[in-house]
């Protein structure tokens, strides 16, 4: 092959030089990789080598970055610097926008049974993204979390417009208000934080990875209120929403078993598929957004299942770092974002941890080949 | 006349499809959805009516209007423009009813 022709005209010791200056990093880690698995043993060996040491020394720049930006954000909570701010508006079942407001900061309950519901759920939130990834807000510019909540009238739907989130009071038939679910109000307020970073379009499978990271802090802002193991939370996103005893099913979507959150003769059918194998090519929904999410949200729940404990401090760390990986395009696709996750696991915890592993096992499981 | 009537996206992803036989609606339902049509000028509609899709989880109406052999195809996005909320209200409480009428279909 022309490309090992040309490597092995790399001297070793030119290789050996390079380790021991900073400029080594410029040498590029694919001619390296190449090396490593097609050289001669010594040029292999080497190349292994100078491949652990610019992973580590990334890994020591990362943590380091790290530690700055939570010493900061320690300080800035201390100082009151960083504070929660909502605003909750009343559409009065108006198609309009924004409405009038009801509840400020620190304002008590109203006895308006969905405007407390959206107030408390954004703040939960807000608490997970802050508490444990250390970002402030939507932006991580401290952004008010404004929220509509009785939008127009019989709509059946919760959207983020941009800006906002606005919920519907149902259809008086098969839905409840929209608020009811608190991991529907973060999914939505997700929507806002990938619209901040990767930018991810909405449509065709950059559309559907959208979905589905909404769908995987949607449920870990549940499992974060209720303290719940991966083992132990019921993965379901929507749960409450269906007026009781009108759906046969529990929830709009499943990201332990996708497909099989409801199946009833008025609604039709749950069906996400789970694996690549079973993706569907469509125009509606902006290209089938809705459902083959149903992919990538398997693959996080496989990951954070395999990985064992609270979903939010492992397998949700590796897919927050990877969401705000520059390497994320508003287009890619879910095999760009589950290299991404292998990276980001790699990163925190290592090359050879279980938490890679686990990652890059979840991803294979589901079709997406890392 | 018959109408082909989607509405897709919205946080639940669950479709709602008809297919309305105008013809076959109860006056007062005819006469409705026919005022409705007039006021949103359908025959004069592009084929993607609405604005540009921003944001996440709104819902995306597509109609297929048959007529005397013409068929025309429009795309509506949200937030629906003033003059086309009556037409698509009127025809997700249709969609519902024949939904609720025909499970399973």
């Amino acid at each position: 092959m022309a490309l090992s022709r040309g490597l092995s005209d790399i001297s070793l010791s030119k290789l050996a030089g390079m380790a021991r200056l900073p400029i080594c990093c410029v040498l590029p880690p694919r001619l390296l990789q190449f090396l490593a698995l097609r050289g001669t043993d010594p040029q292999r060996k080497r190349a292994i080598f100078l491949l652990d040491l610019m992973q580590s020394m990334r890994l020591t720049r990362a943590a380091r970055a790290r530690r700055r930006v939570r010493r900061l954000r320690r300080i800035s909570a201390a100082l009151g610097m960083v504070t929660k701010n909502r605003t909750i508006y009343d559409a009065k079942n108006e198609f309009r926008l924004p409405g009038e407001i009801v509840i400020r900061e620190g304002d008590g309950p109203t006895g308006d049974r969905e405007a407390d519901e959206a107030y408390d759920f954004l703040g939960a939130t807000w608490d997970l993204y802050h508490e444990q990834y250390g970002r402030n807000s939507l932006d991580d510019r401290g952004m008010t979390l404004r929220a509509t909540v009785h939008f127009g009238a019989e709509y059946d739907n919760a959207f983020w417009d941009g800006s906002r989130m606005v919920f519907g009071d149902g259809d008086n038939e098969l839905f409840e208000p929209f608020t009811r679910s608190i991991d529907v109000v973060a999914h939505e307020l997700t929507h806002g934080v990938i619209e901040h970073d990767a930018g991810l379009i909405y449509f065709g499978q950059a559309g559907a990875l959208n979905e589905s990271i909404a769908d995987v802090f949607g449920s870990l802002v549940k499992q974060y209120r209720n303290n719940e193991t991966a083992a132990a939370a019921d993965w379901l996103i929507g749960e409450g929403l269906f007026v009781p005893g009108a759906v046969n099913g529990v929830a709009l979507r499943s990201l332990k078993d996708p497909g099989s959150a409801y199946n009833d003769p008025v609604l039709g059918d749950d069906d996400q598929p789970s694996h690549m194998s079973d993706y569907k090519r469509t125009l509606s929904d902006n290209g089938g957004v809705h459902t083959n999410s149903g992919i990538p949200n398997h693959a996080f729940y496989l990951a954070a299942t395999a990985i064992g404990g609270y979903a939010w401090e492992r397998a949700g760390l590796i897919w927050y770092e990877a969401l705000r990986d520059r390497a994320l395009r508003p287009t890619s696709g879910f095999l760009r974002f589950a290299r991404l996750t292998v990276l980001a696991a790699a990163r925190l915890y290592g090359p050879a941890s279980m938490e890679r592993d686990a990652v890059r096992s979840a991803w294979n499981d589901v079709g997406i080949a890392v | 006349m018959t109408i082909t009537f989607e509405r897709s996206g919205g946080v639940a992803g669950i479709t709602l499809r008809a297919i309305i036989d105008v013809d076959a609606l109860a006056t007062a339902e005819k006469d409705e959805l026919m005022r409705a049509m007039e006021k949103a000028n359908v025959s004069q509609l592009p084929r993607r009516a609405g604005p540009p899709p921003v944001g996440a989880d709104r819902f995306v109406y597509v109609l297929e209007i048959s007529d005397a052999g013409r068929v025309q195809h429009i795309e509506i996005g949200e937030p629906l423009p003033e003059g086309l909320r009556d037409l698509v209200n009127h025809l997700v409480r249709l969609a519902r009813a024949q939904r609720r009428a025909q499970p399973g279909k």
